[in-house]
């Protein structure tokens, strides 16, 4: 169970008047008889014993800057006004959120266009012809059901390195 | 443009020197506040020369003295909690109190070790409350704004806080200065 909270009307007037210094006699009359006022009195004058011991030591031996080097670091540490850092960066954003579609846009545009280059260069590379006109047949001795599950592993195989190659190339466009 | 200029000129000048006055006043006391707090009066050093950087680029000028000292102390506390969980690893008592042990001895004969050690046994928060309450005068409402708190918790933190500490005053035999 929480103990009950003790306070007195007078308490935020005494402790006010403690830091600024002492206490009027009719407050002073009035902590001698309250037992809160009392322990507001006792704090308060530890505490600003305590704090006139660190100012001491504040005097001795505290290094802190004079208020002009601190007005110099702050004028120094503050955007120029004017400056409009999202206009400024404007054009990147844009050119983030475009750059992958319009390249592979691009890429598709330039295949179709030379479409029949690109098939004479890629069948003209030796072992290229074999190895495509064998992926279509199936091997000697490989069962049809084999062959077929071969198949399918091998296009998911190949869908998933397109996919991941994607997914780095956009995470790295919107870093 | 030349008389812009000069009034540009004039009105950052009054500033400057606003804030030189407001600077006198503040820093010693602020770093009081930071080396209690932290026990450590390197980081204490390098923790209010950072407020008061962040305080001319967010303080709004036309604010009262005191709210803007009370701002200056926001950020000291924000702060504070990020360096003390920065070096949560290193122990602040420790420090503290070898820090007590090689101190001259203080013109406050009341503070003896063993009192000092009382305090240092606090909390970091807890003695940012008890400093800011007793220490500077601050009423709940601003600590409360200082800290992100509301002011009903910190009544009662403060409550528990006082009574407590209280107690080990008196079982310490201390007895409050008699002033008039």
């Amino acid at each position: 169970m929480t103990d009950p909270i003790c306070t007195c009307a007078l308490e935020e007037r005494v402790r006010a008047a403690l830091a600024q210094g002492g206490l009027e006699p009719e407050l002073r009359a009035h902590a001698a008889g309250c037992s809160v006022c009392r322990d507001v009195v006792a704090v308060s004058d530890w505490m600003r014993q305590l704090r006139n011991a660190t100012l001491e030591e504040y005097a001795a031996g505290a290094r802190i800057p004079d208020a002009g080097v601190i007005l110099e670091r702050a004028r120094s540490r503050r955007i120029p006004r004017g400056i409009d850092a999202p206009e400024i960066l404007k054009p990147l954003r844009i050119y983030r959120r475009i750059a992958l579609p319009a390249g592979l846009g691009a890429g598709i545009v330039v295949a179709v266009l030379n479409a029949s280059s690109i098939k004479a260069l890629l069948l003209s590379l030796p072992g290229l012809r074999t190895l495509i006109s064998g992926l279509g047949s199936r091997p000697p001795g490989m069962s049809p059901a084999s062959f077929g599950l071969f198949m399918m592993l091998a296009g998911l195989g190949l869908l998933s390195i397109l996919v991941m190659a994607a997914a780095t190339g956009i995470k790295q466009t919107q870093r | 443009m030349g008389f812009v200029r000069q009034l540009n000129e004039r009105a950052d000048r009054i500033r400057d020197d606003a804030f030189e006055a407001f600077y006198a006043r503040t820093a010693p006391a602020l770093w009081g506040y930071a080396r209690r707090v932290c026990g450590d009066s390197a980081l204490a050093d390098d923790i209010v020369q950072e407020t008061f950087l962040r305080y001319l680029n967010n303080v709004r000028p036309e604010m009262p003295e005191r709210p803007r000292r009370a701002f200056a102390y926001k950020i000291a506390s924000r702060l504070l909690v990020d360096n003390i969980r920065r070096h949560k690893a290193v122990s602040l008592e420790t420090v503290e109190e070898q820090a007590a042990r090689d101190a001259p001895l203080s013109a406050h004969e009341a503070l003896s070790p063993d009192l000092k050690r009382l305090f240092v046994s606090l909390k970091p928060r807890d003695r940012a409350l008890l400093w800011l309450a007793y220490a500077e005068g601050y009423s709940h409402v601003e600590i409360a704004e200082i800290y992100g708190l509301r002011a009903a918790s910190v009544k009662v933190m403060l409550f528990r806080l006082r009574r407590s500490f209280a107690a080990r005053l008196r079982d310490s035999g201390y007895r409050p200065e008699e002033r008039p």
